[in-house]
C-alpha cells in the first residue's frame, strides 16, 4: 500500500552542503543583481505614472543641483544653505543633461543606489550578528517590500540617501565594537561623515555614536583611550559638519546661517508656530504619538511590532557579545532625533486625523526601515519553529498593502502639503516664454518647483542666488524681467517684497494670470525695447 | 485504571452538563415561530431576538429556502433584511455567504413543531459552541495538558470571553471556529489520510460559511498540504517521500465548493460571482423598489445602497492595521482588555508550549495571527454594532488552550491561581452581561452621533449592557418564557454568574488538591 502510493527519491547530504554552499557563497550577488533590477524597475513604473516628481521638494533637489553647472551664475555657491549638500554634489556629475534633468534620474539615481546599498548592509549586518541565510534574506526582503522604501528610491529625494550612509556608519560601527579594528572605526567615522552632509539624523547619529564609543572604550580600556578614541573617530566623523559651518560662514557671513537664516528650516517652523501649526512643540506625547503614527504609516504596523520584538531578542541574547548588542541600539537614533526634533518644534510633521487635516513631511517615519528590517531579520533567525509563522503573516499583511496600493509617502506627495501643483503657472511660462526672449524673476526659495516644471533652461531665471542679474531685477524689474512670477501681497515671497516697493512696477506690468500658488506678471510691449535679454553681467560679482 | 477511566468519563459528562446548562438559561429568544409572514412584526426585531442585521440577514435567507424554496427574497423578507441587504440582476438576495443559513434549517423545522422555530434555530449555535468548547478542551489535552486546567480553559473560552455572547444568537462565528477547531483537533492526532480529507472537507466549508474563513484557516490548509511531503533524515541522505494519499485527501474541498459554486449561480448569476460585486441596499421605497440617491445626499453621507462590483481586496487595508488592532485589544467598545483580560494569561501558556518544544505551537500561532492580522485591516474591526471583539473568537479559542496549558504548568503557583481566578471571575460576569441581554453596543466612533439623536449619554462598553440588565431588557429565552414570573433580571443574571462561578471554583479546587501529575505540562 505504501509503495503505490508513496513516491520516494533521496538527496546525498553531501549534495545538499554543497548546494547550500553555494547560495551562500552566491546570495550576495544574486542579491545585488535581484536589487537592481528591482530597483530600475520600480524607477521606470514611478518615471511612465508621473509620480516620481510629485514631491516638491524633489524638483528643488534637482534644480539645486542643476544651479551648480548651468544658470546665470553657476558655481558651488548654489548649493545654498536651505538643504545640506551632500545629494546636490553628487547629483553634479550627470544633471548637465537635460533628460537627467527632468526626467529626476539625476536625483533618483543618488536614491536608487542608497537603495541597493542599503539592502546589501542589512544582509551583511545580519550576517555579521551571525544569522543565517534565510534570516538575512529575509531582512532585506523587509526591507525592500515596502512601497515607501520603493517610492523613495525612485525619487529625487534624500531619504534613502541617509538611510543607506546611516546603515553603512551603524554596520560599520557594530563591526568595531565586535572586532576592535581600527579601521572599521574609520570607516564609520567616514559614513557618519555622510550622513551628516545629508539630513539632520546624521548629526545625531554622530552624537550617538561618540557616546557609544566613548562608554565602550572607558569600560574596556579606561578613560585616556578613551578620550583618544573619540577624538579619532570625532576628527572624521565631524569633519563634515566643520566644512558646512565653513561654507556657511565663508558664503554667507554667518557661520550658523543654515539654522538661523531666513530659509532655515527654523524661519519656517516659526511661520507655522505664529499660524498655530506647530503643535508638537513642547509636548511630548503628542510628539511621540505623532511620529509613531509615522513610523507605523510607512513601515506597516506588523513590521513595526515584528521589529520590536526582535529588538528586545537581540539586546537578550546573551551569544551577542554586550558591546555588539549596546551597539545596535544606534539603530533607534532616527527614532528618538524624529521625536526629538518634533517636541523641540525643529521639525513639523502632519499625520492627516491626528494633528491635522492633511499629510505633511510623513515620509519621516521611513527612517526606521532598515533598523526594522534588521531586527525582524533577527528575529525569524531565532524564531526556530516561528519561523515560518513570521514569515507567512508578514507576506499576508504585504499582499494586502501591494494590492491597495498602501504608500502614505505617495498620498504624502500627491495629496499632502508637500505637493504642489504648480502645473498651470509652470505652463503658462512654457507656453509664453519658449522662443522668446527676456528673463523670469522669481524667488526659488518659494517657486523652484515652477522653474522645474517649465521645462525652461535654468539660465532663463533671475532668482536670488544670481548676484547682480537679482539685485538689478529687483531694483529695476523693467530692465531685466519680462516676466515676473510670485504671490501677490505675500511678503514672503521675494520677489513680491522687493518689486512691490519699486514706484514703477504696476504701471509697466500687467498681471496676466492668476494662479492658485503665483501669478505671472508680464512686462508691457512698450518697454520690451529697454529690456536686457542677454546674460551681460557674467563678469560682475 | 479502570475506575480513572470511569472517573474521567464521568468528568465529560458532567463537564457536558454544565455547559448544556448555561446555554440553555443563556440562549436568546421568545416563544413562536416567525415566518415571513409575521417576522417583520415587533416583538422579533430589535427588541427580540433579531436585534441586528447580521441576524436578519442569515435568518431571512432560511426563511426563504424555507417557504419558497428560492435563494431570492420576497417583499416581506426583503424588508426584514434591511440595512444588510444584496442586490444583484434585479433580485434581492442575502448580503451573508449562505452557509450558515442552511445549517440553521434543521433546528428552525424541529423547534417549529414545538412552536419553538426561532429558538431551535439559535440552539444550533449553541450546539456548535458545545462542540468547540469539547474541541479545545481535548485539544488542550492532545498538547499535554492536565485535563481539568484543559477544561477551565475551555470553559473558560465559552463562558469568559465574547463568545458567550455569540454563542446565543445567531452569527456564524462558533460554526466558523468549529472548522478551524476541528481541523486543528485532525492535525494534532496521527495525521492519516482519511484525516485530511476531513480537515480539506472543513476548509471547504469555511468559505461558503464565511469568506475570511478563506485566510484564518489557510495555516491549517498549508499543513495538511504539507502532509504530502516528508522529510526523513539519515546520517548520508535525506529521503523525501511524497504521500499521494495525503495529496488525494485535497478532494475534501470539492463538494462545499460545488455548493458554494451552485449558490452563487443561483443568486448572483454567475458561480464565480462573490458577495463583493453586490449593491447593500440599507433602505427601499415603501413598495418595495430601490431608492435612487440623489448626488446631494451622497454628498451629505445620506446613503441608501453602496456601489456594485467592489474589490474582494480593498476590505482588507493595511493602512487599517493600527487602528484596528487598538479596537481589537484595548479599546473600551471591543477591546480584549476590556471583556477577556483572563485570556492574557493565554500568553504564558504559549511561552510554555514554545520552550518546551511543542510541535504543535507555530499552527496554533499562525491560526491566532492570521485571525489578529486580518481584522486588524478590516475596514470594520468592531464589528457595527455588537457586544466585545467579536471577530477575535478564534483567538480567544487559542488563548483558551494555553491558558489550560498554563494552569497545568503552575497549578501550585497560589498567588498566580488567585490572580487567575479574580480575573477569570470579571471576565464572566462582564460576558454573562452581554449573552443574557445584547449584543446592541456601538462603536465608539458613533457615540457623538447617537448621543444627538437620542439627547442622552450612551454607554458603549459592557456597562451598557449592566444598563439594560438594570432595565430587565433581557433576552435569554428561559428568562422570557417563564423566569420573569420568578425572579428579577438582575437575579437571573447573578445566579447564571454565580452559577459558572462556583462550578468553576470546583475545577480549580480539584486542580489545586488532586491534579493529575501525569502530564506533559
Amino acid at each position: 500500500m505504501k509503495n503505490i502510493f508513496t513516491l520516494e527519491f533521496s538527496i546525498d547530504n553531501r549534495r545538499l552542503q554543497s548546494m547550500h554552499g553555494y547560495i551562500e557563497r552566491f546570495a550576495l550577488p544574486l542579491l545585488l543583481g535581484l536589487l537592481v533590477a528591482i530597483s530600475v524597475l520600480t524607477f521606470v513604473q514611478h518615471l511612465n505614472n508621473g509620480l516620481g516628481l510629485a514631491y516638491n521638494d524633489a524638483r528643488s533637489h534637482l534644480d539645486i543641483g542643476r544651479r551648480v553647472v548651468e544658470g546665470l551664475k553657476p558655481g558651488l555657491a548654489q548649493l545654498g544653505s536651505v538643504w545640506l549638500p551632500l545629494p546636490h554634489l553628487l547629483m553634479v556629475p550627470t544633471i548637465w543633461n537635460d533628460f537627467m534633468w527632468h526626467s529626476g534620474l539625476a536625483g533618483a539615481l543618488l536614491s536608487m543606489v542608497s537603495f541597493v546599498a542599503t539592502g546589501i548592509v542589512i544582509y551583511l549586518f545580519l550576517k555579521r550578528l551571525g544569522v543565517g541565510v534565510l534570516g538575512s534574506v529575509f531582512g532585506v526582503v523587509v526591507f525592500v517590500a515596502n512601497i515607501n522604501v520603493l517610492y523613495l528610491q525612485s525619487t529625487a529625494m534624500t531619504e534613502l540617501l541617509l538611510l543607506a550612509t546611516m546603515t553603512v556608519g551603524i554596520y560599520k560601527l557594530v563591526s568595531w565594537h565586535r572586532d576592535n579594528s581600527i579601521i572599521s572605526l574609520v570607516h564609520a567615522a567616514f559614513f557618519i561623515m555622510l550622513s551628516t552632509l545629508v539630513r539632520y539624523e546624521g548629526w545625531f547619529l554622530l552624537f550617538v555614536a561618540s557616546g557609544l564609543i566613548l562608554f565602550r572604550t572607558i569600560r574596556t580600556r579606561g578613560y585616556k583611550t578613551a578620550e583618544g578614541t573619540v577624538i579619532l573617530f570625532g576628527t572624521l566623523a565631524a569633519f563634515g559638519i566643520a566644512l558646512w559651518l565653513l561654507w556657511n560662514l565663508l558664503i554667507f557671513k554667518d557661520p550658523l546661517y543654515f539654522a538661523l537664516g531666513p530659509f532655515s528650516a527654523r524661519a519656517q517652523q516659526a511661520q507655522l508656530e505664529q499660524a498655530g501649526n506647530l503643535i508638537t512643540k513642547g509636548n511630548f506625547w503628542l510628539s511621540f504619538q505623532t511620529y509613531m503614527y509615522a513610523l507605523i504609516f510607512n513601515s506597516y504596523m506588523y513590521q513595526v511590532i515584528m521589529g520590536a520584538i526582535g529588538a528586545v531578542v537581540l539586546w537578550s541574547d546573551k551569544k551577542i557579545p554586550a558591546g555588539v548588542r549596546i551597539a545596535s541600539t544606534a539603530l533607534f537614533a532616527p527614532f528618538f532625533f524624529n521625536i526629538l526634533a518634533l517636541y523641540l518644534g525643529h521639525s513639523v510633521l502632519f499625520i492627516q486625523g491626528i494633528n491635522g487635516d492633511t499629510w505633511f513631511n510623513a515620509r519621516y517615519g521611513v527612517m526606521m526601515m532598515p533598523s526594522i528590517a534588521i531586527f525582524i531579520g533577527y528575529l525569524v533567525h531565532r524564531a526556530a519553529t516561528l519561523r515560518w509563522v513570521i514569515i507567512g503573516l508578514l507576506t499576508f499583511v504585504l499582499f494586502f498593502a501591494f494590492a491597495n496600493g498602501d504608500a502614505v509617502t505617495i498620498d504624502d506627495a500627491r495629496v499632502g502639503s508637500s505637493q504642489k501643483n504648480v502645473s498651470e503657472v509652470s505652463g503658462y511660462l512654457k507656453e509664453h516664454a519658449t522662443g522668446e526672449k527676456g528673463f523670469i524673476l522669481i524667488s526659488a526659495a518659494s517657486h523652484d518647483a515652477i522653474i522645474f516644471s517649465s521645462g525652461l533652461p535654468m539660465k532663463r531665471f533671475i532668482h536670488e542666488g544670481t548676484g547682480a542679474y537679482w539685485e538689478s531685477a529687483t531694483t529695476s524689474p523693467d530692465r531685466w524681467a519680462r516676466w515676473i512670477v510670485m504671490r501677490t501681497n505675500d511678503v514672503n515671497d521675494l520677489t513680491w517684497k522687493a518689486v512691490s516697493v519699486v514706484p514703477t512696477f504696476l504701471e509697466r506690468y500687467t498681471r496676466v494670470a492668476e494662479y492658485p500658488f503665483a501669478d505671472v506678471y508680464e512686462l508691457h510691449p512698450e518697454w520690451l525695447p529697454a529690456l536686457q535679454t542677454e546674460p551681460v553681467l557674467k563678469q560682475h560679482k | 485504571m479502570k475506575n480513572y477511566k470511569l472517573f474521567s468519563r464521568l468528568g465529560i459528562a458532567l463537564f457536558i452538563v454544565f455547559i448544556v446548562s448555561v446555554l440553555t438559561v443563556s440562549i436568546r429568544g421568545i416563544p413562536g415561530t416567525p415566518t415571513s409572514e409575521t417576522v417583520n412584526e415587533s416583538q422579533w426585531g430589535d427588541e427580540g431576538p433579531f436585534e441586528l442585521s447580521p441576524e436578519r440577514g442569515r435568518f431571512a435567507l432560511t426563511l426563504s429556502l424555507i417557504e419558497n424554496q428560492s435563494v431570492e427574497f420576497t417583499h416581506s423578507i426583503v424588508q426584514f433584511s434591511t440595512p444588510d441587504l444584496g442586490y444583484k440582476n434585479g433580485k434581492f438576495v442575502s448580503l451573508f455567504a449562505p452557509l450558515l443559513s442552511f445549517l440553521i434549517v434543521p433546528g428552525y423545522l424541529l423547534g417549529r413543531l414545538f412552536g419553538y422555530g426561532q429558538v431551535g434555530a439559535y440552539a444550533i449555535i449553541a450546539l456548535f459552541a458545545l462542540f468547540n468548547t469539547l474541541l479545545i478542551r481535548s485539544i488542550t489535552i492532545r498538547m499535554g495538558a492536565n485535563p481539568v486546567a484543559a477544561s477551565i480553559g475551555a470553559a473558560l473560552f465559552l463562558f469568559g470571553t465574547p463568545a458567550f455572547a455569540y454563542a446565543s444568537s445567531l452569527y456564524q462565528h462558533h460554526v466558523s471556529l468549529f472548522l478551524i477547531l476541528v481541523s486543528l483537533w485532525l492535525l494534532v492526532g496521527n495525521r492519516s489520510w482519511l484525516r485530511l480529507f476531513f480537515v480539506w472537507l472543513a476548509i471547504g466549508l469555511g468559505l461558503p460559511l464565511d469568506y475570511p474563513n478563506i485566510i484564518m484557516m489557510m495555516p491549517l490548509a498549508i499543513v495538511a498540504a504539507l502532509e504530502t511531503i516528508k522529510i526523513v533524515t539519515s546520517n548520508d541522505k535525506i529521503v523525501v517521500q511524497i504521500r499521494l494519499l495525503a495529496g488525494l485527501a485535497v478532494v475534501g474541498v470539492v463538494a462545499p465548493l460545488v455548493f458554494f459554486f451552485w449558490y452563487n449561480n443561483a443568486a448572483y448569476g454567475s458561480p464565480l460571482t462573490l458577495l463583493s460585486s453586490l449593491k447593500q441596499v440599507k433602505a427601499l421605497n415603501p413598495d418595495g423598489t430601490l431608492i435612487e440617491d440623489a448626488q446631494s445626499d451622497r454628498a451629505a453621507g445620506i446613503v441608501t445602497s453602496t456601489a456594485e462590483n467592489r474589490v474582494a481586496t480593498a476590505f482588507f487595508q493595511s493602512r487599517n492595521f493600527l487602528r484596528g488592532f487598538s479596537i481589537l485589544t484595548v479599546s473600551r467598545d471591543r477591546g480584549l482588555l476590556y471583556f477577556a483580560p483572563v485570556m492574557l494569561f493565554g500568553i504564558v501558556g504559549v511561552i510554555i508550549l514554545y520552550k518546551q518544544k511543542n510541535p504543535h505551537v507555530p499552527l496554533m500561532v499562525a491560526i491566532l495571527g492570521a485571525n489578529m492580522v486580518l481584522y486588524s485591516m478590516w475596514g470594520d474591526p468592531a464589528g457595527g454594532w455588537a457586544f466585545g471583539g467579536r471577530y477575535l473568537i478564534p483567538t480567544f479559542a487559542m488563548l483558551s488552550i494555553w491558558i489550560g496549558a498554563a494552569l497545568s504548568y503552575l497549578r501550585r503557583n497560589i498567588p498566580f491561581l488567585i490572580v487567575f481566578l479574580f480575573v477569570s471571575f470579571y471576565s464572566i460576569a462582564v460576558n454573562t452581561l452581554g449573552a443574557i441581554s445584547s449584543n446592541r453596543n456601538p462603536p465608539q466612533s458613533e457615540i457623538l452621533a447617537l448621543e444627538q439623536a437620542s439627547g442622552k449619554p450612551e454607554l458603549y462598553s459592557w456597562d451598557r449592557n449592566a444598563q439594560f440588565v438594570n432595565a430587565g431588557k433581557l433576552k435569554a429565552f428561559v428568562y422570557n418564557d417563564i423566569g420573569y414570573k420568578y425572579m428579577s433580571s438582575w437575579d437571573y443574571y447573578q445566579y447564571v454568574t454565580i452559577f459558572i462561578a462556583v462550578i468553576l471554583c470546583f475545577h480549580f479546587a480539584f486542580l489545586y488538591t488532586r491534579g493529575n501529575k501525569k502530564t506533559h505540562l
